[in-house]
């Protein structure tokens, strides 16, 4: 049997043969490069940690400010492909890295951070943004755009489940953030106790699973992550599940005693959950815990950064914890209010405390090295690029760099 | 059939008919042979459909060929969607006669494609726009006996992909319309169904009148005082076109040969039917 592209190109070659490009708008560069940031918490694995990446270790300013564009009120995380920045709220928006100037934009109901996801055969990747209305899948080079509009013809591919009427919400990022590995989209079905793994060309379901057989509609899902072919994905309120990427069958699910499953950032030594009070390593093989420790905290939302030897977070309380990964000992903690999404590089990490202000540590002492309050409120968790940090502001996309 | 052929509709002719003012006219009518007079336009349109099998084929073929464009949709990484809503009760009525598929491709989903994936896309959709006016064609030729010139089936096929084009405009112009109030939703569907019956006939005036205008003018004067009847032949194909399409397998051939050649035959009856001229030359007797 042959597959789908196997079967178009046959019929496409038969039909016209060439693949030169046609149909389009102006294609941007989509090309990747060491910086890219291709979704929120960086990677599939939802580290948060781009090695390659550096960002400013001393008084930051603004490198460019982007607000010209009426209709744009944002609060997830820009995502970084090649040299251009997307941003969401209230539409996408296309931003030049170099200086914010923009490449395109128009509305939709695009309210979390994209997911960077190859979708042969376009010339251009898809990016996959959620709202309350589901889950769609966008064409990163913007298509035709319709002049005087802020609409673009083939901009977006594809909608997906729950395939819902988008409901304004009062909550700035009402959905889960989604995620992209191999080609396919990732991510909870708003409203459902399932989540849901998506084609990135054409949009079409690949598996469903539910999480939560009970009728009633609770699980809460935190971001889901992905490392060598296995989905993990933490739900309120006690539940830590592990499918596979290929046909979404459990391979484990784990009822945890404390409430609050948070987060699942995984790396080669296991999958860090947060929760209510602390954090644990658990094994991605089993589920079992390797680790676990008590932080006396209360976090309802947020999640960890993991490097190769460190695990960064906030109890949801007061305080910001830098943790070996090995053992689960405390490196070093410092003051800081409220749950948070930090990410990590070069040394530093850098984090957004009560929506508003963003503050970078050193990783190794936990030594303040910058404190940045923007004039409006929220301010998203940043990016990491070339010595830049990148993020939305209300109605606002900021580039900080060091102060000259 | 009629003894005599009426190259376009400034011919006077005179319709075997009683729903208007009761009596029973004698005369022959493009429609009826002589010896089948009919009380009703629905008796005529029945009648034509039992009388002559062959115009169930034309939308058969369409639906034999929309049922291979699914498949090659559904197997094709390009991004489909379901042709109707997921609801039990839709009304899918299109001005023009097709057959209903049970997958689009909105114009979204094809830019930024290569050359070779573009031109089989576009492929399907020709194909299928050819076939669904070439359908429509012959099977109100064949309904009328009436010879349409081939340059007013290019005019038919150019307003059909006019409006194939408008379904498909996909996120970029939005049609769809939410009311926010019943007040606003009741309104709405009036002034839709307003026009929808207005322009009921002007599938079938295009290949009769010269011009677009023409044609329109002419759908809308040939409606006036029939509204409820066309409404309600509105609301039976869309009814049905959606309905039956779900029909697992077959639903495309069923959608088009049942709703397809119902509505093409409905149109060339009716427009005859419902001849202005007709009826006043008829009232006056």
């Amino acid at each position: 049997m042959p597959s789908r592209r196997h079967l178009l190109a046959g019929v496409g070659t038969v039909i016209a043969g060439s693949g030169a490009a046609t149909v389009s708008g102006a294609i941007p560069e989509t090309t990747s490069s060491a910086f890219d940031w291709p979704m929120s918490q960086y990677d599939p694995a939802g580290t948060g940690y781009n090695p390659d990446a550096t960002g400013p270790t001393t008084e930051v300013e603004p490198a460019w400010v982007h607000e010209s564009t009426d209709w744009f009120r944002g609060a997830s995380p820009p995502i970084r492909l090649g040299d251009t920045l997307y941003a969401t709220g209230n539409g996408l928006l296309a931003l030049s890295v170099d200086d914010g100037s923009r490449n395109f934009g128009y509305r939709g109901p695009y309210t979390s951070s994209l997911a960077v996801a190859d979708a042969s055969p376009y010339q251009t990747p898809t990016l996959a943004a959620t709202s309350t209305g589901g889950i769609y899948g966008l064409n990163a080079g913007g298509g035709i755009e319709i002049p005087g509009f802020d609409r673009a013809i083939g901009s977006q591919r594809w909608s997906g489940p729950p395939n819902a009427d988008y409901r304004p919400s009062i909550d700035h990022t009402p959905t889960v953030n989604p995620i992209a590995d191999d080609g396919v989209v990732y991510g909870p079905v708003v409203g459902t106790n399932d989540i849901v793994a998506i084609e990135a060309n054409e949009g079409s379901v690949r598996w469903r699973a539910t999480v939560n057989d009970d009728e009633i509609i609770s699980a809460s899902f935190g971001r889901p992550t992905i490392h060598e072919g296995v989905l993990f994905i933490a739900n309120w309120p006690y539940q830590v599940s592990a499918y596979d990427l290929t046909d979404g069958s459990t391979l484990w699910q784990r009822e945890r005693d404390d409430q609050m499953q948070l987060c699942t950032p995984v790396t080669d030594a296991g999958v860090i959950v947060t929760s209510r009070n602390g954090v644990t390593l658990l094994s991605a093989r089993n589920g079992e815990p390797i680790w676990e420790r008590d932080l006396d905290g209360n976090a309802t939302d947020g999640t960890a950064a993991v490097t190769d030897t460190s695990v960064f977070l906030s109890d949801g309380l007061e305080t910001f914890y830098a943790l070996d990964l090995e053992t689960g000992e405390t490196r070093w903690s410092t003051p800081f209010d409220q749950e948070t999404k930090p990410v990590v590089a070069d040394g530093s990490v850098y984090a957004v405390e009560q929506n508003a202000s963003l503050v970078a540590f050193d990783v190794e002492t936990g030594t303040e090295q910058f404190r940045y309050d923007p004039p409006e409120v929220p301010l998203s968790p940043p990016i990491i690029g070339d010595g830049r940090l990148y993020l939305v502001n209300r109605n606002r996309v900021v580039a900080l760099e060091e102060s000259t | 059939m009629s003894d005599e052929q009426h190259p376009n509709s400034s011919d006077k002719r005179e319709h075997g008919r009683s729903d208007i003012d009761g009596s029973q006219s004698t005369t022959s009518h493009p429609l009826s042979d002589g010896d089948h007079n009919h009380s009703s336009a629905l008796g005529a349109i029945l009648f034509e459909l039992r009388s002559k099998p062959r115009l169930w084929a034309p939308f058969f073929v369409v639906g034999c060929l929309l049922t291979a464009v699914d498949y090659l949709r559904e197997h094709d990484p390009l991004p489909i969607q379901p042709s109707g809503s997921e609801s039990a009760l839709q009304v899918s009525y299109t001005i023009f006669p097709t057959g209903t598929s049970e997958t689009m491709r909105s114009l979204d989903a094809f830019v930024d494609l290569p050359l070779g994936v573009l031109a089989y896309a576009v492929s399907l959709e020709l194909v299928v726009v050819g076939a669904v006016a070439t359908a429509g064609w012959l099977t109100m030729k064949h309904t009328s006996d009436i010879s349409f010139r081939l340059r007013q089936f290019f005019v038919y096929l150019a307003g059909l992909s006019l409006f194939y084009f408008l379904a498909r405009l996909g996120s970029a112009v939005n049609l769809d319309y939410a009311p926010r109030t019943l007040l606003a939703g009741i309104i709405a569907l009036a002034i839709l169904s307003f026009i929808a019956v207005r322009l009921f006939l002007f599938p079938v005036a295009i290949l009769h009148e010269k011009g677009i205008v023409t044609a329109l003018r002419a759908s809308w004067h040939r409606s006036k005082s029939h509204g409820a009847p066309l409404f309600g032949l509105i609301v039976i194909l869309g009814l049905a076109s959606g309905r039956i399409v779900q029909f697992p397998v077959v639903g495309a051939v069923l959608s088009s040969t049942i709703v397809g050649t119902l509505h093409a035959v409905a149109l060339a009856v009716l427009y005859d039917w419902y001849d202005e001229s007709t009826v006043n030359t008829t009232a006056k007797r």
